[in-house]
């Protein structure tokens, strides 16, 4: 047992015997025990439902509601794009978190969020209440925000923003292009999953190219001037793979104007871009159930109080990853799980005797340029009056020697590892 | 649960006196605070002692912990996560971390 000082000052206003006994009243005679309900189970969801569940050491009833029984993360789903991992080395089981940390995973789709019951509806019909309520339900794309594109057009221009099949389904598409051939990406515009993804993805595609299609060519039709990251990776395109990338920023073609997924077009204010392969990421927003919980603002995403990560809509609620707006935290599966972790302590010491201390932030994106030629961007962050602040950052620089690069590599893979288990244990 | 609070009281007791009386409170790392602080390590550095490519940090002895983490502060040691992860700790932040990761051992090479 470690020393708290919350202990020490209830021992030292009420005495250690009666304090001792009524802290552990409601375990040992309540049917019911405080119940936190965590809506998705991704980095930041799983994250949070792990951490509550340990630290609070059975005090706490966790109920994790995830559709998927195996989940793919979004990480490293662009190295197995370009072959450096397999399809199963990013696919995870909810397995331990029931069987190490006693969470009730219920693998069911949260239909509804009734915040006067303070109970999640499921899509099977059934109800789950809650005293604290955790809401990590990532993104939706919002496909209309480029005209022509649908689930349907996802087909012959997948989005793969959610991972898995999405993914296998667009490294099917680049590896049969047409030799010579034309792939063009439409990565989305800001605030989006991911900021160096679209770019990482450019850069394993090319590797993809490099092996198996070498006279092919990519364009990257950008709805945005700059992008994460910018200088490494086209000082990386250039190194690597000379004159194959071709990004060209709205300044330049004028905006995107539409796509069409069945003569396989991309139209802006300068031209039409024909394309044998593609990728389009529409613009993107929290994911469906904040919306329909009441929780997302005008922009579409969920505003915090960013010493906890509560809703500022609705305090028995803490919404954290892609769905929240974090202000300089990016949205990413690191930025989740740091998330994930304060808003867990902010819940424990809510319904249970634990200590809270003040937020602490993090975050770093690796990207992969080329095989051994890995870069990164990180910072930490504390809790500012309205909104996360960062207190330090860092990126890689161009010129690196080929020895940094592979360690920052390295260190990614171990990072994946490392996250991965703190996950999902 | 009883006998677990009482134990509990006498270290508080054995905190407060020596926190007072001989180090002022911040020569020595509270390792509850230290595993709240350890949350944001493990995101990379695993607690079972695992390692590829990111190092162990678990079992140290607490005076190499704090030098490791004290020269990545003063950027005298290479590696730019680090060096920012470090820069935002204070003292009493890495003994802390010393203090708590020196409690977990190593289960995996």
């Amino acid at each position: 047992m470690s020393i708290n000082r919350r202990h020490f000052n209830a021992i030292a206003g009420a005495g250690a015997l009666t304090w001792g006994l009524s802290a552990n009243a409601p375990a040992l005679f309540s049917a019911g025990k405080p119940r936190v309900v965590v809506i998705g189970g991704g980095a930041g969801g799983a994250t949070a439902a792990r951490y509550i569940a340990k630290d609070s050491k059975g005090a706490l009833d966790v109920v994790l509601i995830e559709p998927n029984r195996k989940y793919y993360t979004c990480f490293f789903s662009n190295l197995y794009l370009g072959g450096f991992r397999d399809y199963e080395s990013i696919g995870h089981t909810y397995e331990q978190l029931a069987t190490a940390h006693g969470i009730n995973v219920v693998h069911d789709w949260a239909e509804a969020v009734d915040r006067d019951k303070k109970q999640v509806r499921l899509a099977s019909g059934a109800n789950v209440a809650y005293d604290r309520l955790v809401v990590a339900p990532g993104i939706d794309l919002k496909y209309d925000s480029v005209p022509g594109y649908s689930v349907a057009a996802s087909q012959n221009m997948p989005h793969a923003w959610k991972s898995g099949t999405e993914v296998a389904l667009l490294k099917h598409q680049v590896e049969n292009m047409k030799q010579g051939g034309t792939f063009v990406m439409v990565p989305p515009p800001n605030p989006y999953r991911c900021p160096p993804g679209p770019y990482e993805r450019i850069s394993m595609i090319a590797h993809v190219f490099k092996q198996k299609n070498p006279n092919a060519k990519i364009v990257v039709l950008d709805p945005k001037p700059k992008f994460s990251k910018q200088g490494l990776f086209q000082e990386g395109w250039e190194r690597h793979y000379g004159g194959m990338i071709e990004w060209i920023s709205p300044d330049i073609h004028g905006g995107i104007k539409g796509v069409d997924a069945d003569a396989m077009t991309v139209t802006t204010d300068f031209d039409t871009f024909k394309a044998d392969a593609a990728s389009v990421i529409p613009a993107q927003s929290a994911g469906a159930i904040a919306a329909k919980a009441g929780l997302t603002n005008d922009s579409g995403w969920c505003p915090i109080n960013p010493a906890t990560m509560q809703s500022t809509i609705d305090k028995n609620i803490h919404v954290i990853g892609d769905a929240s707006i974090a202000s300089a935290m990016p949205k990413s599966g690191f930025s989740a799980n740091s998330q994930a972790k304060s808003a867990a302590m902010a819940v424990r010491a809510a319904l249970t005797d634990a200590q809270a201390f003040p937020a602490r932030y993090a975050n770093t994106c690796w990207s992969l340029i080329a095989t051994n030629d890995g870069v990164k961007v990180g910072a930490t962050y504390k809790a500012g009056e309205a909104k996360i602040e960062p207190t330090n950052k860092f990126i890689s620089k161009t010129g690196e020697s080929d020895d940094l690069r592979m360690q920052t590599y390295e260190e990614s893979v171990g990072w994946y590892d490392g996250i991965s288990k703190d996950i999902f244990g | 649960m009883i006998e677990t609070r009482c134990i509990s009281l006498a270290g508080v007791a054995i905190y407060l006196f020596l926190g007072t009386h001989a180090w002022a409170g911040d020569n020595e790392g509270d390792v509850a605070f230290g595993e709240y602080l350890s949350s944001q390590c493990v995101t990379c550095h695993q607690l079972s002692g695992a390692s590829n490519g990111i190092p162990p940090i678990v079992g140290w002895d607490t005076t190499s912990f704090y030098q490791v983490m004290d020269t990545y502060r003063q950027k005298a040691r290479e590696n730019k996560a680090m060096q920012t992860i470090a820069a935002g700790l204070s003292d009493h932040d890495i003994k802390s971390l010393a203090a708590y990761f020196a409690t977990i051992e190593t289960t995996e090479n």
